[in-house]
């Protein structure tokens, strides 16, 4: 099947790049793993212009119904290779390749691990990464949240409705990264005890986790762990396609263009220095009519 | 063999989970596989998580005659794996030994 232009990633840069190449006119594919992206997970959105509060899955729903009601489908598969053959593109799934004119790489981040031993053996059982998905388990327990940023904090709130105690667990000395909005509600919360200066050194338990020991001596006896201590970008598609990165995102121009030409980039896997919703709908705003543009050159 | 997969209306992985699992199980029921979606905010759902321990979403439950445990998947299963799984889980996987001397 030929597009004019594939969109790897459905989250928020993808999708609206796709709105706009839909109202483009071009034959239009979106790729995606995760169906609305890692917003999708987020419990409260209170900076995206329009909605004073709203959930991230609401949100991301609002986001993939304009797109679908365009017409552009979205395919929900892993994008496993993307060549360039001569002047286009083929982009291959488990099931099926496409090709394609134009590219959009939209592809995010992974969140990161702690990369501790019995990390894996008690995800499920007490390690968590999304607080959206897992929060309602911890009802009256003990939990706690690893990182300092926005994630982090939101992540600790949002467990503050099910859980008794929460500790967040962060190696810094107060929290520089997160809004001061978060940051005095934390401090409010009586449930949330912060910890600073501290990492977690070891996951303790039998069949499920049941302590976590930190590196300034302490053992905390917790029902539950929440990872959020950052993500990395997705770039494995950029580099073996040999898209320039820039401190391991994928390095764009004003235009998102990349290095390589018909190539383009938007969204969190980029070299934005602002990661946030409105600025990866922007930028795939200005991918779609990069795209676009050089489309309509190269017919003239 | 029973495949339960526990989902919940706020888990923005648990669509994709269902669509892979719903994708796959039908292959597999003529060997003796069932399928169940578990919804996480029914007495269902909240007594099975209890007995089974699950705490999180989307989390795939493999269960063999007399519901016992088999093994679980945390997260979006790949469409591979899943796979894998289930064959072993069936008894459908040869292993690598009768593979390479039959």
């Amino acid at each position: 099947m030929e597009y004019d232009l594939v969109i790897i990633g459905a989250g928020p840069a993808g999708l609206t790049a796709a709105i706009y190449a839909a109202r483009y006119k071009l034959s239009t594919l979106v790729v995606g793993e995760q169906i609305g992206g890692m917003a999708a997970e987020a419990d409260e959105i209170c900076n995206f212009p329009s909605y004073k509060k709203i959930i991230g899955i609401e949100l991301t729903k609002k986001m993939i119904e304009q797109v679908e009601n365009l017409g552009v489908e979205i395919k929900n598969s892993y994008a496993d290779s993307i060549k360039k053959i001569d002047s286009q593109f083929l982009v291959k799934t488990n099931s099926t390749e496409y090709k394609a004119k134009k590219i959009i790489l939209a592809t995010g981040t992974e969140k990161r691990k702690l990369g501790l031993k019995n990390e894996d053996k008690f995800l499920g059982k007490g390690v968590s990464y999304c607080a959206t998905c897992d929060a309602a388990f911890f009802k009256n327990k003990v939990v706690g949240v690893v990182g300092g940023s926005n994630s982090a904090l939101t992540a600790a709130l949002l467990l503050s409705k099910f859980a008794n105690e929460i500790y967040i667990i962060y190696r810094k000395n107060k929290f520089f990264r997160a809004e001061p909005k978060w940051v005095e509600e934390v401090e409010r919360n009586e449930k949330i005890k912060s910890i600073f200066n501290a990492n977690v050194i070891e996951l303790v338990g039998e069949n499920k986790l049941e302590c976590v020991k930190l590196d300034n001596g302490e053992k905390l006896n917790l029902d539950g762990l929440f990872v959020e201590i950052g993500s990395i970008p997705s770039v494995k598609l950029a580099e073996e396609l040999g898209i320039e990165l820039e401190e391991n995102h994928i390095k764009v121009d004003k235009k998102q263009r990349t290095n390589m030409e018909g190539v383009f980039a938007a969204g969190d896997v980029t070299n934005s220095p602002l990661k946030q919703i409105i600025v990866a709908c922007a930028q795939g705003a200005i991918a779609a009519n990069s795209a676009y543009e050089e489309l309509r050159n190269e017919t003239t | 063999m029973k495949l339960l997969i526990f989902v919940s209306s706020n888990c923005p992985h648990c669509p994709n989970a269902e669509k892979v699992v719903e994708k796959i199980a039908p292959d597999y029921y003529n060997y003796g596989l069932s399928f169940k979606k578990i919804r996480m905010k029914t007495s269902e759902g909240k007594e099975l998580a209890s007995k089974y321990n699950i705490m999180a979403v989307p989390t795939v439950l493999f269960l063999d005659d007399k519901n016992n445990e088999i093994q679980r998947i945390v997260g979006t299963p790949g469409e591979d794996s899943l796979r894998s799984k289930i064959e072993k889980g069936l008894g459908l996987k040869k292993s690598f030994f009768s593979r390479i001397f039959g």
